[in-house]
């Protein structure tokens, strides 16, 4: 039993088990469960990159590999599901069903940093359903009916990810004849597996047109819930292409480029006109996983082979997880005065880019990697990512608004929820500083006209932004409705299950016709005989039981006789 | 006699004398009954790890008595049939220990228990049978003693339910015995053999073994229940809650499904089945029959009902692995005998419990039942994942096999047919879920049974869907367990496929 043996185990199994002690006692409730998460940092902190470790008795033979891209995205994912975690046991301090919420909390993480950990699809496959189907429980944690509304849908996406993804593996192992992560990332996969992947993690990461769930079901959950299913568990999307697709190419990457850039104009153009704080938040995570998206098509479009894409991709998904869990605990807060929205400013800014803020080392990260693009596709990027970032700039200026001028009247919260927040304010604000990937990408974000590059959109989305805080105010929001295609999704079910419904209507009605047309058929007699069949092995059962014994030694006899 | 050749026998009689014996016991006397049905399981499993042991030291055990002339009476033991053998031995001890907890205080028990045995000896016959005359014998045997268990309740209801359940078994049954008997006139006194029995009169027979076989599917596909065969088990879902447990695990459903394995790989050989082209119209039909299955269990509220047209469905998936040419797909539908199994009686002892302890018989009325019996909605949960599918239960081991079975099959439209499956699965029992844990209790329950004591209900009724809910998880959890199932599947279809 080495130490990482032990770590990397403890890291799932401990909130797992935590996780089941809490659902087999939901009525006491453990209360720093969520400490369950700090094996997970240790490893992050502590393991070797390189370690592996075979489960093979588990599944279909379970691989664990820790890699650079697993060690990161366990870091940040294990840092917020902690501070999400204590915090959330301050703030449901008074809530009844806490136990219930822990015990699918816990177990939605053990769920997320097992896949994280997952060197195998089967692996990965039973941590990403453990995850999805414990998040549900979060998200319609509150009862309420907006929250079941959004839970279903939710659930609704979840199962067409699952069958997806589970289609997309069977095809990837048949092909590759390996479940191994290892094995797959030197394939190249048919385009049928790879579009059945995409799409899967695609709804989790929030892919546009597969996003609908996520504007409803990030706000519906607790505050602390919602700051990990948009800032962490949002990205086993991520993680989920990464490992999954193979080395699927340059089309495919330039592909998942291209809907990224969609994705992020998409999220921002839909997010502000909303009225729900957290719905805001909601679609700037959309928007901002189209920034990653554009680094995983970069990373596929120079074949896995490009570590400048990968360091800006688990920078960008390490700067987002904080900015954005420190901005949706911010929520909490709302109404607390100035302080609060001053301090929210730090994360804010953050994403918009701001030099000297983590957003702008990942964005320059990133964008040092779409320069380096072949066929001009640097210099056509250039344009539409910094508009991106003035839409995200809005959304950030939306949110910060919202809060602002938030009525609720506030009670006074405990130390500790201060406490916690300003912690995870203290890692965004630092995370750049201490990590030796980032110090790097934090000198380049400083070359040449790289800080005005960062800041001109930001200037212009405030602009914007102050311009339409006196122009929208006649304006009815929101313009759009949290969940935007939904409506028209729910027409094209409504439609199909009107179809379904008909065609085995028609069939019942057919089968019973033909049934009744049969019961008219003279069959007296039969009846009558097999009446009497019935009542006498009912009434006499001692008799029928001795016969079959009879016959059955009988038969057994007369073998053993004619021998 | 020795000993080798009497412990097949031997296995059989360990449910049979029990069950015999019982038809003469007094209504009150519980405590021999218990005894009696208890030692016979458990001797039964005992001898079964023997038989185990033996197996794996290369060990023969048979018993041929001579029977018509020409055709003996077998009983052997090999790797397909100490699978089905262990799965109806351990499902028949938990559901004998739910049913006693079950039918207390009801009448008619010793009827019951004796028909139950007896039931259990037929399944343990057809699973050991090494001919089609002895398999044929055990096969109409289990229809008869089935019969007074469907119709257990007695009512105008019931004896509907068995006499449709009589009618589509004896016709299925006639069937059968067109198939034997045409098979023992063109091939002799044949008997199961690994690999296929008849390769030496396939040329020059091949029409009529064609038609054979699909007789044999026709007789197999009422048992389990393949659509438009199907008619007679949701109507059969008046019979108590374990025999109903029974039925759809291990007993009647699983012994069609048996037989289509038995049949595909033992006496036509999967080569032959596969030269012959009848696995792709058995692939349609299977195929047809998991959509069906699971599109009508939509459309039921009472929960037994939607249970039954889910086994429809889930059954077909055992076929559907038989009809997958390639070692793969024959993995997935071998190991669903006892996946299948294992949560769905899981399902129905759930199904019974709510009934039982709360009158609850409809899935309308089961709202915030998990709140009120926590453990035994637990375990009725896993079974409901496993149908879907979901990873780590034992269906998405099975779904894994068909699913890759079906590429190397070349048929890839069958991972359609699955995800169809696992949508429509997740359409029917998520709401379920959803009822029992999140929604609040509407009103009293219909009618609430106390049975003291500090569980959620009897804890005869409590510990076997927990017991065989644990399993639906490990089964899939350690899969690949050195010793498990699937090495033992992996053993079985080795030796079908001659490699």
């Amino acid at each position: 039993m080495t130490v990482e043996f032990t770590l990397l185990t403890l890291t799932w199994a401990l909130p797992l088990v935590l996780g089941l002690i809490q659902i087999a006692y939901r009525k006491q409730f453990i209360p720093f469960g969520a400490l369950g998460a700090v094996p997970g940092l240790l490893a992050a902190l502590l393991v070797p990159e390189g370690s592996a470790l075979d489960y093979s008795s588990l599944l279909l033979g379970t691989i664990f590999q820790f890699d650079f891209t697993a060690r990161m995205f366990l870091l940040f994912t294990a840092l917020l599901w902690l501070v999400a975690g204590l915090f959330a046991a301050v703030y449901l301090r008074q809530d009844g069903r806490r136990g219930r919420f822990f015990a699918f909390f816990l177990m939605a993480m053990a769920g997320n940093f097992g896949l994280i950990l997952s060197g195998d699809m089967a692996s990965f496959y039973t941590f990403f359903a453990l995850m999805s189907f414990a998040s549900y429980a979060l998200i319609v944690h509150t009862g309420q009916s907006e929250a079941f509304y959004a839970g279903r849908i939710y659930m609704v996406l979840v199962i067409v990810g699952e069958v997806l993804l589970f289609g997309g593996l069977v095809l990837i192992a048949a092909a590759t004849g390996s479940t191994s992560f290892a094995v797959i990332a030197t394939q190249t996969l048919d385009p049928l597996p790879l579009l059945m992947i995409f799409a899967s993690f695609g709804i989790k990461a929030g892919v546009v047109a597969l996003h609908t769930w996520l504007p409803l079901a990030h706000p519906a959950a607790p505050i602390p819930a919602s700051a990990v299913l948009s800032g962490a568990m949002i990205k086993a999307g991520v993680i989920g292409w990464m490992r999954f697709m193979g080395d699927a190419g340059p089309d495919w990457g330039q592909f998942i480029l291209a809907l990224g850039v969609l994705t992020a104009f998409f999220g921002a153009l839909m997010g502000v006109s909303q009225v729900n704080p957290k719905t805001v938040l909601a679609y700037s995570s959309i928007s901002q996983m189209g920034f990653i998206m554009v680094g995983v098509g970069a990373w596929f479009t120079t074949g896995r082979a490009d570590d400048a894409a990968l360091i800006a991709i688990v920078l960008y998904a390490l700067h987002h997880a904080l900015a954005k869990g420190a901005l949706f605990l911010g929520v909490a807060f709302a109404g607390s005065g100035r302080i609060v929205t001053a301090a929210l400013l730090l994360p804010a800014l953050a994403l918009a880019g701001l030099p000297f803020t983590s957003g702008a080392v990942a964005k320059a990260a990133l964008k040092s990697v779409t320069d380096a693009l072949p066929n001009g596709l640097g210099s056509a990027l250039s344009l539409p990512l910094s508009l991106a970032a003035v839409g995200t700039t809005l959304l950030m200026a939306r949110y910060l608004w919202l809060i602002y001028h938030n009525p609720a009247a506030q009670k006074k919260h405990p130390p500790l929820m201060w406490g916690l927040w300003a912690a995870l304010l203290a890692a965004v604000a630092l995370s750049m500083f201490v990590l030796p990937e980032a110090a790097k990408g934090l000198e380049k974000s400083l070359e040449g006209d790289k800080p005005w590059a960062a800041t001109w959109p930001i200037l212009l989305g405030a602009g914007l932004a102050a311009v339409a805080s006196r122009v929208g105010g006649q304006l009815k929001l929101p313009l759009v409705k949290p969940g935007d295609m939904l409506s028209v999704y729910n027409l094209f079910a409504r439609a199909g299950v009107a179809l379904v419904l008909a065609v085995v209507r028609g069939l019942s009605d057919a089968q019973n016709a033909a049934l009744r047309a049969l019961s008219h058929a003279d069959v007296a007699p039969l009846r009558a005989a097999l009446g009497r069949v019935e009542f006498w092995v009912r009434s006499d059962y001692v008799v029928a039981g001795s016969l079959l014994l009879a016959i059955t030694l009988g038969v057994l006899l007369m073998t053993l006789l004619t021998r | 006699m020795t000993w080798e050749n009497s412990l097949p026998l031997l296995i059989v009689l360990t449910s049979l004398v029990p069950g015999v014996v019982i038809f003469f016991l007094k209504e009150s006397t519980v405590g021999v009954r218990t005894t009696l049905n208890m030692f016979g399981a458990v001797a039964k499993l005992v001898l079964i790890a023997v038989m185990i042991n033996g197996l794996l030291n290369e060990t023969t055990y048979e018993t041929r008595l001579p029977f018509l002339p020409g055709i003996d009476f077998v009983l052997r033991a090999d790797t397909l049939s100490i699978l089905f053998c262990i799965l109806s031995a351990v499902l028949w001890l938990v559901t004998t220990i739910y049913a006693i907890g079950y039918l207390e205080h009801s009448p008619n028990r010793s009827r019951f228990f004796g028909f139950f045995s007896l039931c259990v000896s037929s399944t343990m016959g057809i699973a050991l049978a090494g001919n089609l005359m002895t398999f044929l014998i055990f096969y109409e045997l289990l229809t008869i003693c089935t019969y007074p268990l469907v119709v257990h309740k007695g009512d105008e209801k019931a004896l509907r339910g068995g006499r449709t359940y009589l009618i589509y078994t004896l016709v299925g049954g006639g069937a059968l015995l067109l198939a034997v008997i045409w098979m023992y006139a063109i091939a002799g006194p044949i008997e199961f053999r690994d690999g296929g029995a008849i390769d030496a009169i396939v040329e020059g027979a091949r029409g009529p073994l064609t038609v054979i076989y699909f007789l044999f599917i026709a007789a197999f596909g009422v048992k389990s229940a393949i659509v438009p065969l199907h008619g007679w088990l949701p109507r059969a879902m008046v019979a108590p809650a374990p025999v109903s447990a029974l039925l759809h695990a291990v007993a009647v459903v699983k012994a069609g499904a048996f037989g289509i394995v038995r049949v595909t790989y033992d006496l036509f050989g999967i080569d032959v089945a596969n030269d012959l082209g009848v696995l792709t119209p058995l692939m349609i039909a299977t195929s047809l029959t998991i959509i069906v299955g699971s599109v009508l269990a939509i459309f039921q509220d009472d929960i037994k009902k939607r249970l039954a047209y889910s086994t429809v469905s889930q059954v077909s998936y055992i076929a559907l692995g038989v009809a997958l040419f390639g070692p793969l797909g024959s993995i997935g539908g071998i190991m669903h005998l006892v996946h299948q199994g294992v949560m769905k009686i899981t399902l129905f002892f759930g199904a019974g419990s709510f009934d039982e302890t709360l009158g609850v018989t409809k899935i309308s009325q089961m709202d915030g039942i998990g709140r009120r019996m926590p453990l035994t909605m637990a375990a009725f949960t896993v079974g409901a994942l496993g149908m879907i599918g979901v990873p780590p239960t034992a269906g998405f081991i099975t779904k894994w096999f068909l699913g890759t079975g079906a590429i190397e099959a070349n048929s890839h439209w069958v991972i359609g047919v699955l995800i169809l499956s696992s949508l429509l699965n997740a359409g029917y029992f998520l709401p379920i879920l959803y009822r029992a844990w999140f929604k609040p209790q509407k009103g009293d329950w219909p009618s609430e049974h106390d049975f003291g004591g500090r569980f959620e209900t009897f804890w005869m009724l409590l510990l076997p869907p927990v017991v065989t809910g644990v399993f639906s998880i490990l089964l899939g959890l350690f899969a690949n367990l050195p010793v498990g199932l699937l090495y033992w599947v992996r053993l079985i279809v080795l030796r079908e496929y001659e490699l």
